[in-house]
């Protein structure tokens, strides 16, 4: 489904992605782990075709993902009807009036008819836990709400691909809990970046790690980089400190 | 004390740089500053040359279109002032990037306050306002026109929520750590 | 709008910081309790506010866009002074770490976008109380237009006082004849897309509850 090629990023004179190779097959689960600033939100948005890569090729359903691609408006329809992303703030996601019109905004684009729309609105709305807010303004939520609403505001569309940008960092443990069960329960593909390592069992079972030279450093099976200490330390993923056990003071690598 | 001479020093030269009009004066001075620190200047040719080059590309030719046609081709003129203008905008980024503005700015403490919080607010605002233009574009499958407004409005609205509860939240912030209200 | 550092001779750059120094401090007193927990951090926001409108890009009928300045929108919101002080600093930090304008051009864009404009839209906008979104369109309109002329003035006056011994020119070239069309036939659009801004911002905000944001939810 997704192919990448020899892929760099640099901005400012800084490199922020280097030599990427990956391929995605359809309804794989990857998570994409790394410490902040390792380069995972830039390589969701190549893979959302909203940056472009300066050496390499990114490819979505054997097609190359470029600026000329989208120059086309059929080829933007049917890219964005399928790949879709959420931002690490939700925040920046949410622009219309309510929180209704805020999961139709993707349906309406597409001209289904508003009786269809209606019924998968709700159908979110009674999902996500939102259904009483469907007539307030999205600004009124709060942070975790917000982030359900982005999620089935995206999702509505019923994309093919659905990339997510640190969903468990502004949730209280509570939601993250939830939208982990949401999310398990979609047959689609996904790509979930996270920093948290912890949390990576939970949201697929293919691990794509980066490392702090924006290279991949490992890609497999969560569990076997799990065991493999000296990955992690390598890519910054496990700490130590030290703590007191009775009267022994020790220090230990931690991957919490 | 050492931050506000720099300040000194920067605003001088910038008027010397007015006061003298001699291209080899400016050749000199750019080429001391370039010499200084070469690796800043690699790095930020290119934004130094985008920030001025519409402007001058567009005063320079046309001001030789306009004298061609009086048939007295002023070549000097273009050299002096695209060098000035060179200089002195190397001059202002060199500036910028090797002094702490705050201290140099602190001849006010007030002034230097409302500087750091104002500008570590546009940058944070630079980063939202990007992402936010993303995830619109993300979200946009057909573009209409409507769009744009839509965008419009929620970057107001976005900003101007932020700005408020910045205010609030900085205030207090300040309270909490002491700052004496005059 | 950003003319580079280099064009403009001090015979006027240094004229116009004496007067710009004196209005900000002439505005730093006129608000009450500026030093104060709560109007620093007020100040910066709308700093920051002002920085982001004018990063918006707005569409023009027949298909062009144009960057607004949001003078018309910090003016109506927070009244002349802010206005002032707040367009004045954005424009300092452009200045300094944007490389938009320059340090020498300071003073001239304080004066002409910040000062003048900031004023020209509460003196239009005063006998409009009654068709108050006429009045905020051609206030924010004129208030680009006057902030053009005036730049277009200072710029055209530069070969008439900065001179060689032949007579050729030291700092902008060309004179009135040419910088007044040259300014206020494109800020029209600027214009168009100021006023525009400003109603659509105003309208965003109308929307607000201000108290309830002001209790601290995000």
């Amino acid at each position: 489904m997704v192919e990448i090629k020899n892929l760099s990023f640099g901005y400012n004179g800084k490199t922020i992605l280097r030599n990427i190779n990956l391929k995605i097959s359809e309804r794989e689960r990857v998570v994409l782990l790394g410490v902040n600033g390792c380069g995972k939100s830039t390589l969701l948005k190549i893979m959302n075709g909203l940056i472009f890569a300066e050496s390499g090729e990114f490819f979505f359903r054997g097609l190359l993902i470029n600026s000329d691609y989208f120059k086309n408006p059929e080829n933007r329809r049917s890219f964005r009807s399928s790949v879709v992303m959420l931002f690490q703030s939700p925040d920046v996601m949410l622009f219309n009036p309510t929180v209704y019109d805020e999961v139709a905004f993707g349906m309406r684009q597409m001209k289904k008819d508003e009786k269809e729309i209606k019924e998968r609105v709700e159908e979110l709305l009674n999902t996500f836990g939102l259904t009483k807010y469907r007539e307030s303004p999205p600004f009124e939520l709060s942070g975790g709400e917000k982030q359900k609403l982005a999620l089935a505001a995206i999702l509505a569309i019923r994309p093919n691909l659905v990339l997510l940008d640190e969903p468990m960092a502004n949730l209280d443990p509570k939601s993250q809990g939830e939208v982990i069960d949401l999310l398990y329960e979609l047959d689609i593909t996904t790509v979930i970046s996270t920093h948290n390592l912890s949390m990576a069992p939970e949201l697929g079972e293919r691990t794509i790690l980066l490392s702090e030279s924006h290279e991949i450093l490992y890609d497999g099976e969560i569990n076997s980089l799990l065991n493999n200490e000296e990955l992690l330390i390598k890519a910054n993923l496990v700490h130590r400190h030290r703590h007191r056990h009775k009267e022994i003071d020790h220090t230990h690598y931690h991957k919490h | 004390m050492k931050e506000r001479i720099k300040l000194l020093l920067y605003l001088s030269a910038v008027l010397l740089l007015t006061i003298i009009h001699s291209e080899i004066f400016y050749l000199a001075l750019l080429l001391i500053l370039i010499i200084s620190d070469l690796s800043f200047f690699r790095r930020s040719f290119k934004r130094i040359l985008f920030s001025f080059i519409v402007f001058n590309v567009v005063i320079s030719l046309s001001y030789l279109l306009f004298t061609f046609f009086r048939s007295d081709i002023d070549t000097g003129y273009i050299l002096l002032i695209n060098l000035r203008v060179l200089t002195i905008t190397c001059l202002t980024f060199f500036f910028a990037s090797h002094t702490n503005l705050p201290l140099a700015l602190s001849f006010s403490e007030t002034f230097s306050y409302l500087f750091t919080l104002s500008y570590s607010q546009i940058q944070n605002y630079i980063r939202t306002y990007s992402d936010l233009k993303e995830a619109h574009a993300s979200r946009i499958i057909v573009r209409e026109k409507t769009h744009i407004k839509i965008l419009i409005e929620r970057v107001i609205n976005l900003f101007f929520t932020k700005s408020l509860y910045n205010a609030k939240e900085t205030s207090l912030a300040m309270r909490s750590r002491g700052f004496l209200d005059g | 709008m950003h003319i580079p550092d280099g064009f403009i001779s001090p015979k006027v750059y240094i004229p116009a910081y004496a007067v710009s120094v004196g209005l900000w401090a002439y505005s730093v007193r006129k608000m009450k309790n500026f030093l104060s927990s709560e109007t620093l951090p007020f100040l910066s926001a709308a700093t920051a506010f002002s920085f982001v409108l004018m990063m918006v890009v707005v569409p023009l009928p027949g298909g062009t866009t144009a960057h607004a300045l949001g003078i018309g929108t910090l003016t109506v919101l927070f009244g002349p002074e802010i206005s002032f002080l707040c367009t004045s600093l954005v424009l300092l930090i452009q200045a300094l770490l944007f490389g938009n304008g320059g340090i020498t051009t300071l003073p001239v864009n304080v004066l002409a976008i910040g000062f003048i404009g900031s004023y020209t839209i509460c003196f239009i906008l005063k006998p409009f109380s009654r068709h108050k979104n006429i009045g905020i369109f051609l206030s924010s309109f004129f208030a680009i237009i006057l902030s053009a002329t005036v730049l277009a003035v200072i710029l055209g006056i530069q070969p008439l006082i900065a001179t060689d011994t032949s007579g050729k020119p030291l700092f902008f070239p060309f004179g009135l004849t040419v910088t007044l069309p040259a300014m206020i036939i494109p800020h029209i659009f600027v214009g168009i897309a100021e006023g525009m801004l400003t109603l659509i911002a105003l309208k965003v905000v109308r929307r607000f509850d201000r108290e309830k944001l002001f209790e601290g939810k995000n």
